[in-house]
């Protein structure tokens, strides 16, 4: 075995005197060539929606390469759409907010404790649920909210009727806020972290409560993990599919849905196209603006710059 | 389980009830389908009736399962290992080295979180049905890969960060050259950033459902994908049965990124 080992390095060695001197000055960016390639299916495919987004679509021949703004026109007027993107953010700003609100206690509570059992139950929680992935959970949800569901025995054995939250956009928001709960921990539980525990000690020695210390030391001090859970969860809500198809019923569909009944039911690659477009659009403007005053916080690649 | 922490004071009443709540919500689906999977009745519904194991071993005969079972272990153990080398090197690029444009280079390598989903998947779909990728597994992995990369990056530059330059000025000086000094120095210390990162793209991989619903063909159908469609259509317990297999996948890979990188790894700043 080890003789092949050093057979194959004295190759790798034998190949490397033929590399020319000056790759090595920039041998960071051959390094970097693969990322760039993959992530690069995804510009390219940003391209071919943009694209597509602007021809026009005939149903008989589906797509039909003349330019127009007929999609974008078409989605930003009709109010069905309309009423449709509003829903998309509103509920995905919701979902998101809750998710980060439950996990910044959460993400706190697991990071301050000393009990190292305690640590590790938490975490194992967390990680359960998001390695169980969003079908899985929204399945669960379906079984907990639906008809004849826990939820409804429950309210049945107490109050004597069945309480009905399935297809409801409150259905859509329970289940989308429990999606993304793990996502949100994740990304603000090392800015906590980072916090030094003196620094809460000086506040409440200088005479904040334990609660004014959480306001005015802690939530500031884990902005940059607040900032990357808003982007992960908001990102990830704008997207949702499943959750408001099953939990939702038609009834709360989000801009995913729609997208997909253009493309798989009615064959309309360039309203489809718009659409995403247009998602895209707003979600990165929202995660722009949120960047640029902000700064990437803990969803950084590096450390430099912190 | 007493909680030694003295100094959480008069907020502790608070965090524990966000906490109970949160285990409640996050615990509360899961627990109702792994219920729900030994019940007697043909219909799923609340309480369970009775105990047996039929829908499970109606699950090792049911053919739609095992074959996209299989085909979503296929996806995710394709995305994982081209993740790995991808991961690596651009990990090793951002944080060892000065990079021209840096911040608009982290912008882009994070564009697969920042663009939403759908529209990543229709995006790769076009791509897809030009170059003639559709129709077989390997290239849902490959699009598993691009939308989850990050998580790889992440793990491993959390490593690349820790190592101390001087392991490998100390190869080098002892002789060592620089692949040797990459094989035997570099790539061991990066270890738990790689296992922790794999993990992570393997278990998101076979649990993916929005980009692979875009991308999958009847032959090429993963898991999920099939299980959202029974969802749709079916009551049946069966479901549930296939969701605790899920369950079960779940815990298994948390116990094993519990065993060899630790959980509390993800408390850490990265």
């Amino acid at each position: 075995m080890a003789s092949i080992e050093w057979k194959a390095i004295d190759l790798l060695l034998f190949l490397k005197k033929f590399i020319p001197k000056t790759f090595y000055g920039k041998i960071a960016y051959f390094l970097l060539l693969p990322g760039i390639v993959t992530v690069g299916f995804l510009a390219v495919g940003l391209v071919y929606l943009g694209s597509y987004s602007i021809f026009k679509f005939d149903p008989y021949h589906m797509v039909v390469y003349t330019l127009t703004s007929e999609n974008y026109v078409l989605l930003l007027t009709n109010p069905a759409y309309l009423t449709i993107f509003v829903r998309t953010l509103k509920i995905s700003l919701i979902a998101s907010a809750s998710s980060i609100v439950l996990g910044f206690f959460y993400a706190y509570f697991t990071v301050r404790t000393r009990s190292s059992i305690l640590q590790k139950i938490l975490l194992t929680s967390l990680f359960v649920p998001f390695f169980t992935g969003d079908v899985i959970r929204v399945y669960g949800w379906l079984i907990v909210l639906g008809k004849n569901g826990f939820v409804s025995y429950v309210s049945k054995m107490i109050w004597g009727h069945g309480a009905e939250l399935i297809f409801t956009e409150t259905a859509v928001v329970i289940g989308l806020t429990q999606v993304l709960l793990p996502l949100a921990v994740l990304m603000i539980a090392p800015a906590i972290t980072a916090i030094r525990r003196d620094l809460e000690f000086a506040a409440m020695n200088l005479g904040a409560n334990e609660f004014r210390t959480l306001v005015y030391v802690v939530v500031p001090l884990s902005k940059p993990g607040l900032i990357a859970a808003f982007v992960t969860t908001f990102t990830i809500g704008v997207t949702a599919f499943a959750e408001p198809d099953i939990l939702g019923g038609g009834r709360a569909d989000f801009a995913a849905n729609v997208v997909f009944k253009f493309m798989f039911n009615a064959g309309a690659y360039p309203q489809a196209a718009a659409f995403c477009i247009l998602i895209t659009l707003v979600a990165s403007l929202v995660v722009f603006v949120v960047l640029k005053r902000i700064g990437l916080g803990t969803m950084m690649y590096t450390r430099t710059g912190r | 389980m007493a909680l030694k922490t003295r100094s959480l004071g008069k907020i502790k009443p608070l965090l524990i009830f966000f906490v109970v709540f949160d285990l409640v919500l996050l615990f509360l689906p899961t627990l109702i389908v792994f219920l729900s999977s030994f019940t007697e009745s043909t219909m799923v519904a609340f309480p369970p009736k009775g105990f047996t194991f039929k829908w499970y071993t109606e699950l090792a005969v049911t053919e739609w399962f095992l074959r996209t079972f299989l085909n979503s272990l296929y996806a995710a153990t394709f995305c994982t290992i081209i993740s790995v080398p991808v991961g690596v090197f651009t990990a090793i690029a951002l944080n060892k080295y000065k990079l021209r444009f840096a911040n608009v280079l982290q912008i882009y390598l994070l564009l697969p979180f920042t663009i939403p989903l759908i529209a990543s998947g229709i995006g790769l779909l076009f791509i897809y049905s030009r170059i003639g990728w559709l129709g077989s597994i390997w290239p849902i992995g490959f699009a598993l890969m691009v939308i989850n990369i990050p998580f790889m990056i992440w793990g491993v530059g959390a490593c690349v960060n820790s190592l101390d330059p001087n392991l490998e000025h100390a190869a080098q000086s002892l002789g060592a050259e620089e692949i040797q000094t990459f094989l035997y120095v570099t790539l061991p210390s990066l270890a738990p950033g790689i296992i922790s990162g794999a993990l992570l793209m393997f278990v998101l991989g076979l649990t993916e459902f929005i980009t692979s619903m875009i991308l999958v063909t009847l032959r090429s159908m993963t898991l999920p994908v099939a299980l959202y469609t029974s969802i749709k259509t079916s009551l049946s317990p069966l479901l549930a049965s296939v969701s605790t297999v899920y369950i079960l996948v779940a815990v298994v890979a948390v116990l094993l990124l519990d065993r060899f990188v630790g959980l509390r790894e993800y408390l850490r700043m990265r």
